[in-house]
């Protein structure tokens, strides 16, 4: 299990494999009238065979293939990149409670300080512009009815 | 005659000043996003489809395919000056563009592919006009059969055309046909893979989809590294070409045009796959092969024009038959449904001031953006040199409003997010995003012309191969997808398209 593809096999594989589950709970009717399961079902099947054609195919395959190491060791910035999402998904649990002002300025705070480094004047000056601006053009000009949060605005 | 009386209503419609306004608006921010490296049409216009929600219909589709030309003659700017494709069909501009720039003919190389772009933009919406009528006059006596025939083919090209295996293009496509039976079922209403969530009631959205794979997923993999934008520093000065260049290149423009435009009206084809293929026929043909990737101005000219002429070629299928032949135009039609109308050949009959307005605003637009391309070229250049580390927030801050707009819900954000997710990944493991997404779109529309097929047909599935039109697409699709196992004229297809461009 050195490849890369190995893995994506494998994975589609199980995923198949609970699409083919949640189908058959589904109606499959007949052929004379496909019922909401019929579809999903086929789906699920084809995807299967695929997967596991993907998975023989690059197990059997010589030559150079991607591995499994060279994206795991990839001279990556991982941290940053999981920093991103932690901070997106604090942004959409806030936003309903302290509303997108407030919100979009902690997240652009964040990511314009802590991804790459660059001064606090700078970080809080553009967070500052970037969310009064965003707040002005969607909310006030396009009424694109953002979250107000606790403060009203 | 009919199709220019048509023609003359449709300018009509486009000359009404909210209209060209619509018009402005679109050619100017698809350039802005062109121009921007990390951001293409895409997931700028997944941003504004929200915005688009209180315009008429008319004007929305007119601002955003304005937003999906004007992307095209802004992505070779990137290319030429900075080497970066400012999105995906300008990769090839780079080669000989920025060849030119370093040796100092930055102006020329930009005044071509403005000048490359508008006469193949123009020339293709002239083809559009007048192809389009008489295949919605065709496309009215299709069935079910012929739709569901059409789909397959659609997303057959899409795989075989793409890079890397198809195999696993194939996969891809079939896992987001899986994500487009998420929801309620057409006929029955019954609740499919909803996890007895409301928000997925009417599927999985696809903008989420798209400013996830194309919006997250393209910056998580821009600051995994530490990226360096450096604009080539170059004075830049006549941006007319000379005569020895427009000699040079009025062949290269002209079969860049040609080539583009059947690449755009096939099912699955995109102005990608024709910059290649015109870059590698003029490489084939030309009297100095050797020269290309030293700066020669057909390097330029014949892409340019290519994926200009194939983002007009590609409005056929959605226009006529209502099937998006890319993502692009799969956002297109999400608009079209979002403003209540149905694509189809019956949108030319019941919405002719929608239809013949949006192909005459790109007659217009595509004015507009030669006026607006070369002047407005130091302000591009200003715009590159906005450093990506303020710029990615921006984006990332516009494709949460984005998203939230929709349904003015916090629950596409997390979708997002986890779409977002799955493109980084999906990118790691060299799976591509687009097959996933045009099949998440045509995978509803393909599900009910396939169960309306066989109840038609009471159970018999020889209707596919009876009716002459499913037959003879079902025979190509076949074709494409056996050919490959049996010889390397794939592989071998590929390796001299990227062998040619590189």
């Amino acid at each position: 299990m050195k490849k890369a593809d190995q893995w994506s096999g494998l994975a589609l594989s199980i995923l198949s494999a609970a699409m083919i589950w949640a189908a058959l709970a589904l109606p499959y009717g007949n052929v004379h009238n496909p019922g909401p399961g019929f579809f999903p079902l086929w789906l699920g099947l084809i995807l299967g065979g695929m997967s596991i054609a993907l998975f023989v195919q690059t197990t059997t395959a010589k030559g150079s293939v991607q591995t499994i190491s060279s994206i795991l060791e990839e001279d990556v910035r991982w941290e940053k990149v999981l920093l991103v999402l932690v901070a997106l998904i604090l942004y959409a649990l806030l936003m309903d409670t302290i509303g997108f002002l407030g919100a979009t300025f902690l997240l652009m705070v964040v990511l314009l300080r802590f991804i790459e480094p660059q001064s606090w004047k700078v970080a809080l000056a553009w967070a500052l512009a970037g969310s009064v601006g965003s707040y002005l053009i969607f909310d006030v000009w396009m009424r694109l009815r953002l979250p107000k949060g606790f403060l009203g605005i | 005659m009919e199709t220019i009386q048509q023609l003359i209503f449709g300018f009509g419609v486009t000359l009404q000043p909210i209209n060209l306004l619509c018009a402005f608006l679109g050619a100017l921010m698809g350039t802005l996003v062109g121009v921007l490296p990390g951001l293409g049409p895409v997931g700028a216009m997944s941003m504004l489809l929200p915005v688009t929600y209180g315009m008429s219909p008319t004007g929305a589709i007119i601002m955003l395919a304005g937003m999906y030309y004007g992307a095209q003659y802004g992505g070779s700017t990137t290319s030429i000056l900075v080497n970066i494709p400012g999105e995906s069909a300008s990769v090839v501009t780079c080669l000989d563009g920025y060849q030119m720039a370093r040796k100092g003919r930055a102006g020329a190389a930009l005044g071509i592919s403005a000048f490359g772009s508008f006469i193949a933009g123009t020339l293709g919406v002239v083809a559009l006009s007048f192809l389009a009528p008489p295949l919605v006059e065709a496309a009215l006596s299709f069935g079910p059969p012929e739709y569901f025939a059409l789909m397959c083919l659609g997303l057959t090209v899409l795989t075989f055309l793409g890079h890397g295996s198809m195999l696993k293009a194939l996969i891809i496509a079939i896992l987001g046909l899986c994500v487009g039976t998420v929801g309620m079922d057409i006929t029955t209403g019954m609740q499919r893979f909803t996890f007895g969530l409301p928000e997925l009631m009417e599927g999985v959205g696809l903008v989420q989809i798209a400013m996830g794979m194309f919006g997250i997923a393209e910056i998580l993999c821009n600051i995994e590294k530490t990226m360096q934008v450096s604009v080539f520093k170059t004075k830049l000065t006549g941006f007319f070409p000379n005569r020895e260049d427009f000699k040079r290149s009025t062949g290269a423009i002209l079969r860049g045009t040609v080539v583009g435009f059947f690449l755009g009206i096939l099912p699955g084809g995109n102005a990608i796959i024709a910059s290649f293929a015109s870059y590698a026929i003029e490489k084939r043909i030309s009297k100095r092969p050797d020269l290309f990737g030293t700066g020669v101005i057909e390097g330029v000219a014949a892409p340019e024009s290519a994926n200009n002429a194939a983002s007009s070629g590609c409005f056929i299928p959605l226009m006529t038959l209502g099937i998006p032949s890319n993502v692009v135009m799969a956002l297109l039609l999400g608009a079209l449904m979002i403003h209540g109308l149905t694509p189809g050949p019956m949108l030319m009959i019941k919405k002719p001031d929608l239809f013949w307005g949006v192909i005459c605003s790109m007659y217009i637009g595509n004015i507009m953006l030669l006026i607006l391309n070369l002047p407005l070229i130091p302000l591009w250049v200003k715009v590159l040199k906005i450093p990506y580390r303020i710029l990615f927030p921006f984006i990332l801050l516009f494709c949460m409003i984005g998203v939230y707009s929709v349904n003015n819900n916090v629950f596409d954000i997390y979708l997002t997010i986890f779409f977002g997710v799955v493109g980084y990944l999906m990118r790691k493991f060299e799976f591509e995003a687009a097959p996933f997404i045009l099949a998440v779109v045509l995978g509803p529309m393909m599900e009910k012309s396939f169960r309306q097929s066989l109840i038609m047909s009471r159970g018999d599935f020889s209707i596919f191969v009876t009716r002459p039109i499913p037959a003879v697409i079902f025979a190509i699709a076949a074709f494409l997808l056996i050919m490959p196992m049996f010889t390397k004229t794939r592989q071998q297809k590929i390796a001299v398209l990227k062998d040619d461009a590189v």
